[in-house]
């Protein structure tokens, strides 16, 4: 199977003329792009090689779900696939850019309507373009008591992350779970509703998971099936208190009892935040670049990880979460979790409270910000990243087992190990960044080379990744392999029967139409 | 429930710090559009302590790192970093900061250059 990379659509340049035209016609001429600057603005920003193997062949912006829906139809018609992007912020995972070159991008980044947020049952509903901070913005100005789940960089769109899997550090953390009642444009231009949607006025839409018949929502997610033009998404009431416990550990051994104990915890949902544990790095690569510490080849050793300890204070491993809610449950919870940790470890935890009242900025509220954008430059050059993020089960000996595969993958391919974990419930999401200065093409061969070494490692174990970069999404599709890859035939016959001219996101998450197919 | 009907969750929702002018003579704070649209834009990266302004100040010293103080900005220099992008820093395509935007946005940074 070629790279996705070499695909490209097979659209004739009159053609692709005749469409944006009719596409002008209807929308705008101000919002049909197709310069040379505007196809390279929705180039991958942290391109892992030439930009130009994802380059769409140009972009339109409508305003409303009817211009999508007119938009989709023309592309029927004139047989141009489209990539459909909410604000395009996917960084290290591709950004705006397509899998295959010469598509035109669906930016959805003018949408920008918040239709609801209702206080009382905590949710909004919400169109694709609103991002992380038009959301938050309006919840402050309005003195709506609701909280959000933010991320590292909140330039995105709160839809399109949560359609990508997206993740938080809060109880309402895992985004997807948090979609109730979609619209969607359908690929032959017909606009549907989910489930209690599928009632006219039906007014619990928004309110409960479960409609009439089968639930669809999911298969919206990470997929080529539809367009999202709105989705309602659960919030979180502003809780009576917070309760902040932190630890560090000292040995990378540790990360067996910290998963062991802190997923028991999670499991009996006494801590309802997903949990992050993180190394060293993430100090280090917030304040610092590489050069400053270390300038030899290869991963760093290890003095100078012990000196990048010492001047941030911080363990190999650090914990940190929350307890949410009434304060006096939060205290006898957080003496519980003192018990379970005392019985594995002599260290202690620092712990912090809030409660309603106290100054806000204490209150562990989830704000958008972008302080994670400052990482990204670690490698010197122009940085960029991507991460390896394979879903485990919450074990302590396998969290352990796959953390140390991936730091000798990572030292064999010459880069600095960055690990951060993500606790759910019964799984665990062990994330490795590697960060790259995108202008060496040595170092994005070699990057090329470690993704694709822990692609293989991880299928062995029988992990699979959570989401990928678009120069990824075939390999990681083919690691799904039951039954000679039953689930993505299963997903490309159901492709072929919704968008029989493969007009939608060809390629994405490894699912292509069956227009695109043969040349696999 | 709440609605805002159409058109940009703009200005009327200016994010969390604040660069406006207080005038004096009545105490109202006054915006012009081009900051408006930096705050909107730009702010989050450009504020002390913000990504931009960390790495400006590698780049170029910390008395140049902060965007809103500088007097030396060249307007077609501002236009090609939104528009491409330099260093850390990601561009923007001409759909979430149109070009009207940008122009307000050149008239802003360049406000204070001498003349
Ligand atoms: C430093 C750094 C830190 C980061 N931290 C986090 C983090 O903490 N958590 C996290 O989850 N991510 C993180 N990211 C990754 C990424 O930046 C965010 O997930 C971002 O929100 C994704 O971009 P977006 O919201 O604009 O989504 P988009 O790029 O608009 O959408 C993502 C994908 O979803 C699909 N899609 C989007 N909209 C639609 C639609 N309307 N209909 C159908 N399909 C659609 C498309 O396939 C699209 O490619 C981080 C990135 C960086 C660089
Ligand atoms: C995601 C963070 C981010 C956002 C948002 C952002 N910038 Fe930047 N900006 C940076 C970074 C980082 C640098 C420094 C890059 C470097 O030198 O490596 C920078 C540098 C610049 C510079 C170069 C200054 C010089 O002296 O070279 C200009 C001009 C600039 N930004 C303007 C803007 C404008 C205007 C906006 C809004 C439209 C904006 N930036 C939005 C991160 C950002």
């Amino acid at each position: 199977m070629a790279a996705s990379s070499s695909r490209r659509a097979d659209v004739a340049p009159r053609q692709l003329t005749r469409f944006l035209k009719a596409v002008a016609a209807e929308i705008g001429d101000e919002w049909v792009f197709d310069s040379a600057t505007d196809v390279a603005s929705y180039q991958d920003v942290f391109a892992l090689g030439d930009p130009r193997l994802h380059s769409p062949a140009g972009a339109v912006a409508p305003l409303t779900a009817a211009q999508v829906q007119t938009i989709v139809r023309l592309a029927n018609r004139f047989k141009v696939p489209l990539w459909t992007i909410s604000r395009g912020k996917n960084f290290g995972y591709g950004g705006a850019a397509p899998v295959m070159r010469g598509v035109v991008i669906l930016d959805l980044t003018r949408m920008k309507r918040i239709i609801d947020v209702d206080e009382k049952l905590a949710y909004c509903v919400i169109e694709p373009g609103v991002g992380f901070y038009d959301l938050h913005a309006y919840l402050r100005a309005n003195g709506i008591r609701l909280w959000m789940s933010c991320l590292g960089n909140s330039l995105g769109s709160v839809i399109g992350n949560a359609l990508e899997h997206g993740t938080g550090i809060t109880p309402y953390a895992d985004h997807a779970m948090n979609l109730c009642g979609m619209e969607l444009v359908m690929p032959d231009g017909d606009i549907v509703r989910t489930g209690m949607g599928a009632m006219d006025d039906n007014p619990t839409w928004h309110l409960s998971r479960h409609g009439y018949g089968p639930g669809w929502e999911q298969m919206f997610t990470q997929s080529n099936f539809g367009v999202v033009t709105r989705a309602g998404m659960w919030l979180m009431p502003e809780p009576e208190g917070t309760l902040s416990m932190t630890m560090n550990a000292d040995k990378p051994e540790d990360i067996r009892w910290i998963v062991d104990t802190l997923g028991e915890l999670r499991t009996k949902r006494i801590i309802t935040q997903a949990t992050t544990v993180r190394n060293y790095m993430r100090w280090a690569a917030l304040d610092s670049v590489r050069s400053d510490w270390y300038d030899g080849p290869g991963a760093m050793p290890d003095e100078v990880i012990e000196r990048i300890r010492q001047k941030y204070g911080v363990g190999w491993w650090n914990i940190n979460f929350r307890l949410y809610e009434l304060p006096e449950v939060n205290d006898a919870h957080a003496r519980f979790i003192e018990e379970k940790f005392k019985a594995v470890t002599d260290n202690r935890f620092e712990i912090s409270r809030w409660r309603q009242g106290d100054p806000p900025a204490l209150s562990g509220e989830s704000l958008p910000g972008v302080g994670s954008m400052q990482m990204v430059n670690w490698a010197g050059g122009r940085g960029g990243h991507v991460g390896f993020s394979p879903v485990l089960p919450l074990n302590g000996e396998l969290a352990f087992a796959q953390f140390d595969r991936t730091r000798v993958r990572m030292k064999e391919f010459g880069f600095d190990y960055y690990g951060s974990m993500y606790l759910w419930e019964r799984a665990i999401t062990v994330i490795s960044q590697i960060f790259f200065d995108r202008d060496d093409a040595q170092m994005l061969e070699r990057v090329h080379g470690l993704f694709r070494a822990l692609i293989a490692d991880a299928a062995q174990n029988g992990y699979g990744e959570y989401r990928t970069h678009i120069d990824f999404m075939d390999d990681v599709a083919r690691s799904f392999a039951f039954n000679n890859h039953a689930l993505l035939r299963w997903n490309e016959k159901l492709k072929d029967a919704l968008d029989p001219n493969g007009i939608l996101s060809p390629g994405k998450q490894g699912i292509w139409p069956a227009r695109y197919r043969e040349e696999a | 429930m709440r609605r805002i009907m159409g058109g940009r969750v703009l200005l009327a929702m200016l994010p969390l710090l604040f660069w406006g002018v207080v005038n004096a003579a009545d105490n109202r704070v006054t915006v012009e559009p081009g900051q408006a649209y930096f705050m909107y834009h730009c702010e989050t990266c450009h504020l002390p302590n913000g990504t931009g302004t960390k790495l400006l100040a590698r780049r170029v010293g910390a008395d140049k790192s902060l965007l809103v103080r500088r007097t030396d900005l060249v307007g077609d220099y501002v236009r090609a970093v939104v528009r491409n992008g330099v260093g850390g820093m990601p561009w923007f395509t001409r759909v979430e900061v149109t070009d009207a935007e940008l122009e307000e946005i050149v008239n802003y940074l360049t406000r204070n250059n001498p003349r």
